[in-house]
C-alpha cells in the first residue's frame, strides 16, 4: 500500500494527468465526508474539499514518505475547515444557510437517530468532532488521527471519550434512548 | 466497581475493543441507573453510527477537482517562467546601472587622485622625444567601437521578435560605446597631465630628464603606467561582457512572437 501510494504520488509530481484523477478518486470520499461533518453544509464542503487537494498538490514533494499519506491529507482537511470556519463566523450568510446546510430533519423515525446524532456532532468543538469522524465514520486508528491533528495519542484519545460522552448526553437529553431495563446485553 | 470504572470500560467497548461489558460492570449497572442508562445510549449510539449514511460525494466534484488542480499547476509553471525571464531583465538592468556608475565614479577618482600625475609625466618621458609624446598617447589607447550590429539587411521587414532583439542587441552596442568613451577621457586626462609636464614651470620634469635621460630608468614607471591602464580596460571589459551576455540572455528567454499576417496594401 505504502510503495503503491509512493508510486501514485511520484506520478503525480511528474505531471501525470490519470495519477492526479487516481489520488483525487482515492481520498476524495474521506475529504467531502470530512469537511461536511465538520461543516455541515453541502457547497462549503465541496468547495472546501477543492481546496484541500489544491493545497494537497501544491506541497505533495514536502510529504514524507515514511508516513502514510491519508493522515496528511485528513491534517491538511482539518485546518482547511478550521480557517473556513473561522472566516464564516466573521461573514455570515444566512440566506444561503438556509437553503444549503445537511438535511437535519427526520425523514422517518429510523433516521431520527441518525440526524440527533449530527446535530450533537454539531455541538461538538472542531477537534472533538474531528476525532469522533476520523474515528467512528472513516476507522482511522487512534495513531494515524494522531498524525493528523499532530497531537499525542493520549490527547487523541481524551478527545475522543469526551466527545463521546457529550453525545451520549444529548442523546439521553432528547430522550433518544429507549426505557432501560435491567436486562443488559 | 464504581462509575469511572464503568465509564473506561464503557469507552473500551465503544473502542470496539471489547464486544461485552464484564459482570463486575454488570452489577455496577443494576444498582446504578446513571450508568446503566449511558451504557444503553452507547449501545444505540453504536448501531446508529454504523447505520449512519455516508456523506455523497458529488458527480461532478471529481472532475472540478482534477480541473482545478491543472489549472493551479499551470498557473504556477507560468509563474515561474516569469520570474526567470524577469531575473534576465534585472540583471540586465544591473549591468547597464553598473556601466553608468563606474563612468560616472571613475573620472572624479581619476581627478582627485594626484599621485597620477607623475605617472602620466614618467610615462611621457620614456618616449622617444617630448614633442611626440601626446600622439603617441592618443595612438595607444585608440580602439574603434565594437558596434554590433544583426546580420540582417535593414530593408528586410522584421517580425516583432526580431525587431524585439535587433532592440536588444542595440542597447548591448550602446555599452559598449559608452565603454569606448570612457577610454577617450582618459586619453584626454593623460594629454592634459602631459601639457603640464611640459610647462616651464615644472621644476621635476626637467630634473628628471637632466639627471637620468636613460630609457631604462624611466622603464619600471612607464610598464606600470601601461598596466595600469590595462587593467582600467580589463575591468571595463568585464562590465561590458556581462552586459553583451545579459542583453544575450534576456533575448533568449524572450518567448516567441507570433508574426502578424502583413496586409497588401
Amino acid at each position: 500500500m505504502a510503495n503503491e501510494e509512493l508510486l501514485l504520488v511520484q506520478r503525480c509530481l511528474n505531471g501525470d494527468a490519470s495519477a492526479i484523477t487516481c489520488l483525487v478518486e482515492r481520498f476524495q470520499s474521506d475529504v467531502f465526508g470530512l469537511c461536511l461533518r465538520l461543516l455541515n453544509h453541502n457547497q462549503d464542503a465541496e468547495d472546501v474539499t477543492q481546496e484541500v487537494f489544491l493545497r494537497v498538490f501544491r506541497s505533495l514533494h514536502r510529504w514524507d514518505q515514511e508516513r502514510p499519506l491519508k493522515p496528511w491529507i485528513m491534517g491538511i482537511a482539518v485546518n482547511r475547515c478550521r480557517t473556513w470556519l473561522s472566516q464564516r463566523a466573521r461573514h455570515p450568510e444566512l440566506v444561503d444557510y438556509l437553503h444549503d446546510t445537511v438535511e437535519s430533519r427526520p425523514a422517518d423515525d429510523s433516521s431520527e437517530l441518525a440526524s440527533e446524532i449530527q446535530v450533537a456532532l454539531g455541538e461538538l468543538r472542531v477537534d472533538y468532532r474531528s476525532v469522533f469522524v476520523m474515528f467512528h465514520e472513516q476507522g482511522l486508528p487512534y495513531e494515524d488521527i494522531a498524525a493528523a491533528l499532530e497531537r499525542p495519542v493520549g490527547t487523541i484519545k481524551t478527545w475522543l471519550h469526551r466527545a463521546r460522552l457529550e453525545v451520549l448526553e444529548r442523546l439521553r437529553r432528547r430522550g433518544m434512548i429507549p426505557e432501560v431495563g435491567h436486562e443488559l446485553s | 466497581m464504581n462509575c469511572r470504572e464503568t465509564e473506561n470500560a464503557l469507552q473500551k467497548y465503544l473502542d470496539g475493543r471489547t464486544s461485552s461489558v464484564s459482570a463486575t460492570i454488570r452489577e455496577h449497572m443494576t444498582d446504578c441507573p446513571d450508568c446503566r442508562e449511558l451504557y444503553q445510549a452507547a449501545q444505540e449510539l453504536t448501531s446508529a453510527l454504523e447505520a449512519l449514511p455516508r456523506p455523497q460525494v458529488g458527480s461532478l466534484l471529481t472532475q472540478q477537482i482534477v480541473a482545478s488542480v491543472q489549472k493551479d499547476q499551470a498557473r504556477i509553471q507560468r509563474t515561474n517562467l516569469r520570474f526567470r525571464q524577469s531575473l534576465g531583465g534585472l540583471a540586465f538592468a544591473a549591468a547597464i546601472l553598473l556601466s553608468v556608475l563606474s563612468y560616472l565614479v571613475i573620472p572624479q577618482f581619476w581627478e582627485a587622485t594626484p599621485s597620477k600625475q607623475p605617472i602620466a609625466k614618467e610615462k611621457a618621458v620614456a618616449n622617444d622625444g617630448p614633442q611626440s609624446i601626446p600622439a603617441q598617447v592618443g595612438e595607444a589607447a585608440p580602439r574603434k567601437p565594437e558596434v554590433l550590429r544583426p546580420h540582417k539587411d535593414p530593408n528586410q521587414d522584421l517580425s516583432p521578435e526580431e525587431e524585439l532583439r535587433v532592440k536588444f542587441v542595440e542597447a548591448g552596442s550602446a555599452v559598449v560605446k559608452l565603454q569606448d568613451k570612457l577610454a577617450k577621457q582618459t586619453q584626454e586626462q593623460a594629454k592634459l597631465l602631459w601639457k603640464v609636464a611640459q610647462a616651464d614651470n615644472f621644476p621635476k620634469l626637467t630634473l628628471v630628464v637632466k639627471v637620468d635621460p636613460a630609457p631604462n630608468a624611466i622603464n619600471p614607471a612607464s610598464k606600470s603606467l601601461q598596466q595600469a591602464g590595462a587593467g582600467v580596460t580589463t575591468g571595463f571589459r568585464t562590465v561590458t561582457d556581462s552586459a553583451q551576455r545579459a542583453v544575450s540572455y534576456f533575448a533568449r528567454t524572450i518567448p516567441p512572437v507570433a508574426r502578424q499576417p502583413q496586409t497588401v496594401q
